[in-house]
Order: structure tokens, then C-alpha cells, then sequence
């Protein structure tokens, strides 16, 4: 299982996105167990609702707009910037605006800001769950939050849906067994 | 979180375990840095803390693309196939595969009929 997790300066938070390898019976599939990963966000949309969880089997199942993958790494840095966009805390028209509103409000610190602004440098800090190696990077992304921010937290409450299509089958010689 | 995936020999009543997971590292023998991630890559990892009949451990697997086949990134082990895996799954049965069977080397291509099987004993 790997963790990402993206941080928003503008807010301050920690926002994740889990890949989770798992096993089991798919309700569009054969009827036999398959090996399929999930990835799901902690991430809202912009009315506030969750993402749905992505079911991934193959290079090509990537979000939507994105083009088939090629590796592994690709699709993790597909799916991590289109939830960035679809969420609201990427990078926007209005970034430009609140950096300038910055640099008017204190002309002393005009020129950092402005230049820690313009860098819109890819989200990453990253960590995985099996071993404890973490990396983390700043990420510049400005947030065009203001009208759902409100939404956001009103609608923390709403709990992800977990995927359901997975269930345990021991109709093959081997089984298995998740662990923590 | 991992899955481990157990594995029964009917012969001697003994159980061995393959783990997969999936996961993000920087790779120190990394076969191609992505130029826009940090040396950052995802990947699937198979681990065993099974040995071959000759007692020797398995190796840890990384695959970084469904074109990573299990036989030297050149042929499908249970296929002689070149094709690439078309999903998650078959790759990850197919290097399950592997394991038990123990293969040495692209066997398809070399001619190489040693195999080194998973120890059950």
C-alpha cells in the first residue's frame, strides 16, 4: 500500500492519496478472484463530496482525460494531479491574484513572495506505509478555495465509500490474507 | 498493507508465502529515474522468505510497468510469451508463478532447463 501525501500550504493540511493492491471477487468480473488496486483520496470535490474509489487493473485505467500510463509511476503522478485539479487546490487564474494581493499588503516581502508563488512545482511528498522511508517536498499550489471552503467543511462528514467489490474467495489453491 | 499470498504443497503439508504490495521508494538500482519525480517510483514488490531446493533465497521482484515480465523483463514464466501482462492480475500470478517454480532464467530463449523450485521440505 502507498501513501501520498499532498500537502496545501494555503490551508495547511495534509491531504492523502492511498494505492491498496487487493484481491478478490470483481462484480463486473469472471467470478474468480483477481488481483486489483484501489486509489482513493482524502481529497474533496468542490461541491464537497468525496471522490469515488478508482478501481485500477491496468495501465490504461488512469483518471479521466489522462492517456494510458506506461509505468507505475506515471499513473500514481496522473492520479495525484487530477485530484489535486478536480479538488480546487491546484494551481489556478486566481493564484495570481491572491499572490499579488500578498505582495501589495507588505511591499517589503513583495519580491519572495512573488517568487515563491510562481513555482508551481508538482505536490509531492510522499511516504509508503511498508517501509519507512518518507520523502516530502513543498508544493506551491494556490488554492481558489474561498467559495468551497465553506462546502468542505460542511460536508466532512460524509464518509468515503469503500469499495465493495471486493470479498474474500478461497475457491483457489492459494489464499489470502491482508496485513497491516 | 501487503497481501500474502500462501501457497500448499500437497506433498509435504507444508505452507510457503509470497508477499505483494504496492509502494513508492527511490530505487537505488533503478533501471530509468523518472525525470519528473525525484527518483521517486511506484512499484509492486514480491518478497518471500522461502528458499529454493538448494537453500539459497529468493530474490525480492520489483516490477515498474506491466512490461516487466518475470523472466528477465523478457518472457512471461508460466507463457512463452514476449506479449505484456494485460492486467495487474496476470502479472502478479504469473510472478507468483515464478516463484514457485523457481526459474532461473529466461528459460524460453536460453534453452536453460535448470530450475531452482521453491523448498517446501
Amino acid at each position: 500500500m502507498a501513501i501520498v501525501q499532498v500537502f496545501h500550504e494555503e490551508d495547511n493540511k495534509f491531504y492523502t492519496v492511498s494505492f491498496t493492491l487487493k484481491k478478490g471477487v470483481l462484480i463486473a468480473g469472471s467470478g474468480v478472484d483477481v488481483y486489483y488496486m484501489v486509489v482513493e483520496t482524502s481529497m474533496k470535490k468542490h461541491d464537497g463530496t468525496s471522490f469515488t474509489p478508482f478501481l485500477v487493473q491496468t495501465l490504461s485505467d488512469v483518471p479521466p482525460g489522462y492517456s494510458a500510463a506506461t509505468t507505475f509511476t506515471a499513473l500514481v503522478q496522473d492520479y495525484i494531479a487530477y485530484f489535486i485539479a478536480a479538488s480546487g487546490l491546484g494551481a489556478s487564474s486566481s493564484s495570481s491574484l491572491s499572490s499579488s494581493s500578498t505582495s501589495s499588503s507588505s511591499s517589503s516581502t513583495s519580491s519572495s513572495t512573488s517568487s515563491s508563488s510562481s513555482t508551481k512545482s508538482s505536490s509531492s511528498s510522499s511516504s509508503t506505509s511498508s517501509s519507512s522511508s518518507s520523502t516530502s517536498s513543498s508544493s506551491s499550489y494556490i488554492e481558489r478555495w474561498s467559495s468551497s471552503s465553506s462546502s468542505k467543511s460542511s460536508s466532512s462528514s460524509s464518509s468515503s465509500t469503500s469499495s465493495s467489490t471486493s470479498s474474500s474467495s478461497s475457491s483457489t489453491s492459494s489464499s489470502t490474507s491482508s496485513s497491516s | 498493507m501487503s497481501l500474502s499470498v500462501s501457497i500448499y504443497s500437497n506433498a509435504n503439508s507444508a505452507t510457503k508465502t509470497v508477499t505483494v504490495d504496492f509502494q513508492g521508494d527511490f530505487l537505488a538500482a533503478s533501471r530509468a529515474i523518472p525525470s519528473n519525480c525525484c527518483g521517486l517510483e511506484y512499484y509492486f514488490k514480491f518478497n518471500t522468505s522461502a528458499r529454493t531446493d538448494s537453500s539459497v533465497t529468493m530474490p525480492t521482484r520489483v516490477v515498474t510497468k506491466l512490461s516487466d515480465l518475470a523472466l528477465n523483463l523478457n518472457k512471461q514464466s508460466a507463457t512463452n510469451t514476449a506479449n505484456s501482462y494485460s492486467d495487474i492480475n496476470s502479472m502478479v500470478v504469473d510472478y507468483i508463478y515464478d516463484y514457485v517454480h523457481g526459474h532461473t532464467a529466461n528459460q524460453y530463449t536460453s534453452g536453460c532447463s535448470l530450475q531452482r523450485p521453491m523448498k517446501f521440505t
